[in-house]
């Protein structure tokens, strides 16, 4: 694990390891976990802080470190900048900027987006990423293995320059 | 019938964890119609507490034979949240930059209740 690389949780991810009271080290496979600000704003959501729901996201967060990647402007030119370069990707980035934002966070602060949302990160080139969708309970790095982010010939990548 | 008091540890430990119903219709993409009949054939009978009905999680995935219906409902509840997160109220998707300037707004609030658990 000490080879592992730092990674980012996908919102997600943190919900799925939250309701399936997993460890999250053990359960990624890396010692180095975070959340970005956008993953923790969507984790809240229309919450209040000190609902109980948003107080178990949080404690989990702690307890893995509590690692916040801020967002920064760099990262909001890189998700605009995906969302230029694939829109003829069929779902556009264009129609979800958190997922564009959450894909820059990733790339430009070098961590390994872990995701079960794979249909809207694979095809972003410079992005690294874990298909976390696979019933693993322990070490999904080392079960799927990393995937670097490209447009592939499914059909949903087919229209992708 | 008798009418028993119980508090919700008291439910829970004589039932095991209880969801809402309206989640589970939700969860299952089905009405309260649909569901009533389809539990009551198999044996499952809400528990009314107020307005609310209950149903016992250990029932429901032994009667619909479905697993992890609690993580699989948070995913359900992510996908929601998330649609909430890029829309305007108008139903108008937030550009990268609206998005970002609503996440600043309450990041710095989050950071603090994240480090006052650390």
């Amino acid at each position: 694990m000490s080879d592992a690389p730092p990674c980012l949780l996908d919102t997600n991810v943190v919900a799925w390891i939250r309701d399936n009271h997993l460890n999250p080290v053990a359960y990624v496979g890396s010692g180095d976990l975070a959340v970005s600000e956008t993953v923790l704003a969507e984790l809240q959501g229309p919450m209040p802080l000190h609902d109980p729901k948003m107080q178990r996201n949080l404690a989990l967060i702690a307890a893995m470190g509590g690692r916040v990647v801020a967002t920064t402007d760099e990262m909001q030119d890189v998700a605009e900048q995906i969302e230029a370069d694939y829109q003829l990707h069929q779902p556009p980035p264009g129609d979800d900027p958190a997922d564009a934002l959450i894909a820059a966070e990733a790339i430009v602060s070098g961590r390994v987006l872990v995701t079960r949302n794979w249909k809207h990160f694979h095809y972003i080139r410079g992005l690294r990423l874990v298909d976390a969708r696979r019933a693993a309970t322990v070490n999904l790095i080392d079960a799927q293995g990393i995937e670097q982010g490209t447009p592939r010939s499914c059909p949903c990548c087919l229209k992708v320059p | 019938m008798s009418t028993q008091f119980l508090n919700a540890q008291d439910l829970e430990q004589r039932y095991g964890q209880l969801v809402p119903l309206t989640e589970l219709t939700e969860y299952l993409h089905t009405s309260l119609r649909a569901l009533r009949p389809l539990l009551r054939e198999r044996g499952v009978v809400p528990i009314e507490v107020g307005q609310l009905e209950l149903v016992p999680l250990p029932e429901i995935e032994a009667a619909l034979g479905l697993t992890n219906v609690i993580a699989l409902m948070g995913q359900l509840e992510a996908q929601i949240n998330h649609e909430r997160f890029i829309r305007h109220p108008d139903g108008r998707t937030k550009t990268i930059r609206e998005l970002r300037a609503e996440v600043q707004k309450g990041a710095a609030a989050r950071r603090a209740a994240l480090d006052a658990l650390r």
